[in-house]
């Protein structure tokens, strides 16, 4: 039954890897224009410039942006897995090794979910897919 | 190049997806013991044996 099931379910894997590239890039990017403009969390906002909020912000910014539309997916999954893993080990594996008690949880869930994307690529439904194609 | 990059990574795609899968489902298990257990955040729930209801948000 089970094999049943992994014949059924696995041919719509890149289809599915594609919306959930798509999710996380959406919520990275709040992440960002929070950083940035102060959307949607108002507190979040850092003046221009400063170390390391702004600068975050500006490469959450542009890795979300790709990663949504699944333009050069591997390379920008890459760059936005590294700075959620400096962001745990600067802002919150200093408050304790928890990710749950230090704050960290979500940095690591984006540092795994993009270091996945290295990897899988952007799935089916991604520009890179179509440049592939009209090669 | 990027063609290149996409026939050297995705060989990796399996491992890398067993690690995703295990350090997701290693935070969601903080979640679960939290809430049955009090551990690692004892306010998150309610440790079973109280029956007293304090949960305030989910998930969190």
């Amino acid at each position: 039954m089970l094999t049943n099931l992994d014949a059924r379910l696995s041919p719509h894997a890149p289809v599915v890897l594609s919306l959930f590239r798509v999710v996380f890039a959406l919520l990275f990017l709040c992440h960002a224009t929070s950083h940035l403009f102060g959307w949607p969390v108002a507190a979040q906002q850092a003046p221009v410039g400063v170390w390391p909020f702004w600068y975050a912000g500006i490469l959450e910014l542009v890795t979300g942006l790709l990663i949504a539309l699944g333009l050069f997916t591997r390379i920008a999954a890459f760059i936005a897995s590294g700075v959620m893993a400096f962001a745990y080990f600067t802002q919150h594996l200093p408050k304790g090794p928890i990710p749950m008690l230090d704050g960290g949880e979500a940095a690591v869930l984006y540092c795994f979910a993009f270091f996945l994307l290295v990897f899988t690529g952007g799935g089916a439904i991604a520009l890179d897919a179509r440049r592939r194609v009209t090669r | 190049m990027l063609t290149n990059l996409d026939a050297r990574l995705s060989p990796h795609a399996p491992v890398v997806l067993s690690l995703f899968r295990v350090v997701f489902a290693l935070l969601f298990l903080c979640h679960a013991t939290s809430h049955l257990f009090g551990w690692p955040v004892a306010t998150d729930g309610t440790a079973m044996w109280t029956r007293v209801r304090i949960v305030e948000c989910w998930p969190c």
